[in-house]
């Protein structure tokens, strides 16, 4: 050995670090994030403080902010979003998704369903035209992600609301039109198809969208019990009870039994993908995303298997999955696209892209927690900020086009609704956040 | 952090044009990785400082990114780390034997090698300086700040080293 640089240089390249380096990078940091939120349990309250008269600050300068007005977010302008307005909700939450439907925007707060008209551009803080007060469930949270169908506006908490999409204007106080009579439970997200709304609670219920009653009663409920989030379209309504279970929407019986069952169940809203028999309903549980085939021919079991599986980051957690342009995207530590029926017979499928999600400082939310959302070839991610990417990413790791300023309290932003040129989240602190696209220079 | 907020809205911030973190990871982490093997001579403390290293980097990001040279940034930290954990190994191992411990970890790797048993007769310090001035390419005045020593002293304990390395092995510097 005459050359001391490359003796060097061979024996280091016999040394590879370990696979997966990045993974365990990110849970040490997020452990490092919980022993610090532990020890400085007393700074962290200062900091809150610190960062409500920061909210404030920022609140005051909103005046000169974008105005959401005409145009429509798409991968050449996403760039231009800005912090248009805020809404203070009452109380901090897991954060739903918000709503938008005919220019007014729907939040859950921690006991009510807000309205609030989506251009308040001129707003520094955003007030809502009226506010529909629900229960809490039983073990205190606040109403589902309302859900806006024909008129009327859909959240659960300890029974089912229905709220008309008009009820008042100046901060009104609306009564719903009706409410389920079936009540207790902690409802879980409501999902509304051809006419029916489902939700789960102990069982699966499914009522009439126009209920003639302002007390409700279901028209069928399932045998099984303990149920997650239902999804529904293609005549089926997908729900969880530790697996996924597909019910026939025109259920004849009550109780009524599913068509067929998952080998693997969710605690988060199933996603449908496709339509008719050639559709997939994914859940995640875990690490692993799951696609069942919607026309599943199960064995003498009953059990369906999955088409296809994904574990994109093994010993994660990821959130729950959104289907846009025959892609599936779901998030965990960073954001993951799948093609749909990317595999059969149960395979691992690979992502076609992924993006990261980079956060800021230890102590702050850094994985999507919350669902994706997708919109005019743009994805969006949530963690404590938003994320935007080209939904069709044609490299295998995707830079985002924008990613929007950290929450000031550092926890985790809901799944966005996008609308025109606004995107609209809800953070776990109570606030409304709507990003507008600002004038181009 | 409101004022990311209001910074952010007010374009003096972009994370969109800021390199990723993660592909500064991927790019650096087996070349630091391989560096940190030679000096520590194992692989677990290897896997620890170069885990510890990117952490460090990656909560400071956004002032990092930004850096001429991260990767100095990377290297400098993950020296303080390997300086430090191996004070704070003296410090335990004084307490527990009341005297300085006459063997460091290379020396007590299984040295399959020509150049690890060379490595193991160097101090540790002698072994970064080599690592950093021959591996690395960094200059004295980079591998001394890097170390927090002066230049004078980086090229004296490469020096050592390479004539150390010479003898054992028989390597030279080229």
């Amino acid at each position: 050995m005459a050359d001391l640089r490359r003796a060097l240089e061979e024996r280091r390249n016999d040394f590879a670090p370990a696979p997966g380096g990045y993974e365990r990078l990110v849970r040490r940091r997020e452990r490092r994030a919980r022993y610090r939120r532990i020890e400085g349990a007393a700074l962290a309250l200062a900091v809150l403080a610190v960062g409500a008269v920061a909210v404030a600050r920022v609140v005051a300068g909103l005046g000169t902010g974008p105005t959401p007005g005409n145009g429509t977010i798409d991968a050449s302008n996403v760039g231009r979003l800005r912090l248009a307005w805020t809404a203070t909700l009452d109380g901090p939450r897991i954060p739903v998704a918000p709503a938008v439907a005919n220019g007014v925007v729907y939040a859950s707060s921690m006991t009510s369903v807000e309205a609030f008209p989506a251009s308040c551009g001129n707003e520094r803080t955003c007030r809502p035209d009226w506010v529909g007060t629900t229960g809490v469930t039983t073990s205190g949270q606040g109403p589902s992600a309302p859900v806006v169908a024909n008129g009327l506006v859909f959240v659960a908490s300890d029974r089912l609301y229905a709220f008309p999409v008009g009820c008042g204007t100046g901060g009104a106080a609306c009564a719903p039109l009706w409410t389920s009579k079936e009540h207790g439970w902690p409802f879980s997200n409501v999902a509304v198809a051809d006419g029916v709304v489902y939700v789960g609670a102990d069982r699966l219920y499914a009522f009439s969208e126009q209920c003639p009653r302002s007390r409700c009663f279901a028209r069928w409920v399932s045998v099984q019990r303990d149920f997650q989030p239902p999804a529904a379209g293609d005549g089926l309504v997908f729900a969880s009870s530790g697996v996924v279970l597909a019910y026939r929407a025109d259920c004849a019986a009550s109780p009524c039994s599913p068509a067929w069952q998952g080998t693997a169940g969710t605690l988060a809203p199933p996603a449908l993908s496709g339509s008719g028999t050639r559709g997939s309903v994914l859940v995640t549980w875990g690490d692993t995303l799951y696609a069942f085939p919607v026309a599943c021919r199960p064995g003498a079991d009953a059990r369906c298997a999955p088409e296809w599986t994904a574990t994109p980051e093994p010993g994660g957690e990821l959130g729950p999955p959104i289907v846009g342009g025959r892609l599936v995207y779901v998030g965990g530590t960073r954001l993951y696209a799948f093609t749909e029926g990317c595999a059969s017979g149960g395979e691992a499928c690979s992502p076609t892209w992924k993006g990261p999600l980079q956060s800021g400082p230890a102590g702050t939310q850094s994985w999507a927690g919350s669902a994706p959302a997708v919109a005019n070839d743009v994805v969006f991610a949530s963690t404590d900020r938003l994320y935007a990417f080209r939904a069709r990413c044609e490299t295998s790791v995707c830079r985002p086009l924008w990613v929007g300023p950290a929450t000031p309290e550092g926890f985790g932003l809901s799944t966005p609704a996008v609308a025109g040129n606004t995107v609209f989240a809800v953070s776990a602190q109570g606030a409304l956040y709507a990003y507008a696209l600002s004038p181009s220079a | 952090m409101a004022g990311e907020v209001a910074s952010a809205s007010a374009g003096a911030f972009d994370p969109v044009a800021m390199p990723l973190f993660e592909e500064f990871f991927e790019a650096q982490q087996a070349g630091l990785y391989g560096a940190l093997r030679l000096i520590t001579g194992n692989g677990h403390d290897a896997e620890e400082l170069t885990q510890e290293s990117f952490l460090r980097v990656w909560e400071r990001w956004d002032r990092v990114a930004r850096m001429e040279n991260p990767t100095g940034y990377l290297y400098r930290t993950a020296m303080n780390a390997f300086r430090m954990r191996r004070r704070r190994a003296l410090t335990a191992a004084r307490r527990l034997i009341g005297q300085r411990p006459h063997q460091d970890d290379f020396a007590a790797a299984e040295a399959r090698r020509e150049i690890d048993r060379g490595l193991a007769r160097l101090t540790p310090r002698q072994r970064a300086a080599v690592v950093l001035t021959e591996l690395l390419q960094f200059s004295s005045a980079e591998a001394a700040e890097t170390l927090r020593t002066t230049p004078a002293n980086v090229r004296k304990l490469a020096s050592q080293g390479r004539e150390i390395l010479r003898k054992t092995i028989g390597v030279d510097d080229g």
